[in-house]
């Protein structure tokens, strides 16, 4: 789900350079206000982001081609507030190491991602006591995923209509109904979330609740 | 001995001793990578928002005459980059493919009830030619310039130092990480497990893989926790925190700043011209 380079006009782009530069701002000076040391998250950070990036390569078979997890839902609820910051990283080396996404458009990108990424890891943090903490995880996990479908969808048409490249009823149609194809994949990803959850539940609960008490 | 062969004198201290001839001096870095890297970043950064405002199908072939002659200051292979520009993402490919199908009225050429139509082409055309100059400006930003410098580099155009060190620190572990979990990979692989679920037809297989995949997962995540509290005690020891982890960016040469004023310069004409100058 990324947006390639020279798709977008340039005040989306430059609208999308000037949320992740408020967003990141936020976040980095969120963690220095609630943090002693700061830099003391920033090897869990790093490290956590390295694996994400590792670990969304995972393909899932989907006949004639395969899906592969976005797991930004996740990483909000692992990070906290740094994953917009870790998002904004994550796609950078992709864009730098495989020319997914780009240079121009990683402002965009890192906020359709990290906009559901931190809504995510709020979903999480507000569910985990009244709902248990594998439901929440499944509600974060799948609500980062269908609200970055809707995010993509939203810029890409934003995109087309602007340059009259999609007209007719049929087309955005079209479009539409690809925003629907992502619902199936916002319960698979909710899933995920939710048995790596128990899974880290079970062998390092710390890695939940020292972000969850944020 | 003929007379007009000069002697060598060797001096009584050197005689006994072996030389080798002198080894041939490395060719000079091409020009690109002689270009600072922070005026690179602002002259290739300007030349990238204009190339991202072309829209008329004119202009792309002076963009990439541009791109063509940066690449060959750059002394990149051509392979490397036609290597990194065949893969644009499924998205460019399904749209440049898309477009001339759909858009437009004035048909070119008609098969059954496909239609080939020239307002479509003339955009799919227009949006690839825009999308992999973009693509190619990048490569030669990032091929051109160590990762370091290039972040040293943003942090003198006001990156904050925290978004800078967690980039140097994710690199630094990317690849250890990427090699964990190609381990971990192998190993199910060779205790019998395969993935047979599919997501087109979820079933018992699909219910079986999901679990297993989200604990590897979980624990690659937990590896990498573990870790990070030995890396931050290790850096602790170095002094982290108390010096800056990445270099200073020195201001760079007037070449390079002269460098990037032409390209600063080429990037608004192109804009002047694209807005109807």
């Amino acid at each position: 789900m990324h947006i390639s380079e020279g798709l977008l006009p340039a005040p989306l782009w430059l609208g999308g350079y000037g949320i992740t530069a408020l967003l990141t701002g936020w976040s980095l000076r969120l963690l220095q206000r609630l943090e002693k040391d700061p830099r003391r998250q920033l090897p869990k950070a790093a490290l956590l982001t390295a694996a994400f990036f590792v670990a969304s390569s995972l393909h899932l078979p989907f006949p004639p081609a395969s899906l592969h997890l976005l797991l930004n839902g996740l990483l909000g609820v692992l990070l906290g507030v740094l994953a917009y910051p870790a998002i904004v990283v994550g796609l950078f080396f992709q864009a730098v190491a495989f020319g997914h996404g780009g240079l121009t458009t990683l402002g965009i990108n890192a906020a359709i991602m990290g906009i559901p990424a931190l809504l995510a890891g709020g979903i999480f943090r507000a569910g985990r006591r009244p709902m248990g903490a594998g439901l929440a995880a499944f509600w974060a996990g799948a609500a980062g995923v269908g609200l970055a479908a809707l995010l993509f969808y939203g810029v890409l048409m934003a995109a087309l209509l602007g340059e009259g490249t999609v007209s007719t009823q049929a087309e955005r149609l079209a479009l539409g109904s690809l925003v629907m194809a992502h619902l199936p994949l916002a319960a698979v990803e909710g899933l995920f979330t939710r048995w790596v959850v128990r899974f880290l539940q079970r062998v390092q609960p710390e890695l939940l609740g020292e972000d969850a008490k944020r | 001995m003929p007379k007009d062969r000069a002697e060598v004198v060797i001096s009584p201290d050197l005689r006994g001793r072996q030389f080798s001839p002198p080894a041939p001096l490395p060719p000079s870095p091409a020009w690109l990578r002689r270009w600072r890297p922070l005026p690179k970043l602002v002259g290739l950064g300007a030349l990238m928002a204009a190339c991202a405002q072309v829209r008329r199908l004119a202009l792309l072939p002076l963009v990439w005459v541009l791109v063509a002659l940066l690449w060959a200051l750059s002394g990149l292979p051509l392979r490397q980059g036609l290597r990194r520009l065949a893969a644009p993402g499924a998205l460019l490919i399904a749209f440049v493919a898309l477009l001339p199908l759909v858009v437009g009225d004035t048909i070119l050429w008609r098969w059954g009830s496909l239609a080939l139509r020239w307002e479509g082409l003339e955009r799919a055309l227009c949006l690839g030619g825009r999308s992999l100059a973009l693509l190619a400006l990048a490569t030669l930003l990032v091929e051109t310039t160590p990762l370091p410098a290039l972040l040293a580099a943003l942090r003198a155009v006001g990156i904050p130092d925290l978004l800078l060190e967690l980039a140097w620190l994710t690199q630094r572990y990317l690849q250890e990480i990427g090699a964990q979990w190609q381990q971990m990979q192998r190993a199910a692989r060779l205790r019998g497990w395969q993935p047979r679920g599919s997501l087109w037809r979820p079933g018992p297989a699909l219910r079986q893989d999901l679990p297993f995949l989200a604990a590897a997962v979980g624990t690659l995540l937990v590896r990498s926790y573990e870790r990070s509290e030995r890396v931050y005690q290790a850096l602790r020891l170095r002094g982290y925190g108390k010096a800056p982890l990445l270099p200073e960016e020195r201001a760079g040469d007037p070449c390079s700043w002269a460098a990037s004023g032409l390209a600063v310069a080429v990037a608004l004409g192109l804009v002047w011209v694209q807005l109807g100058g």
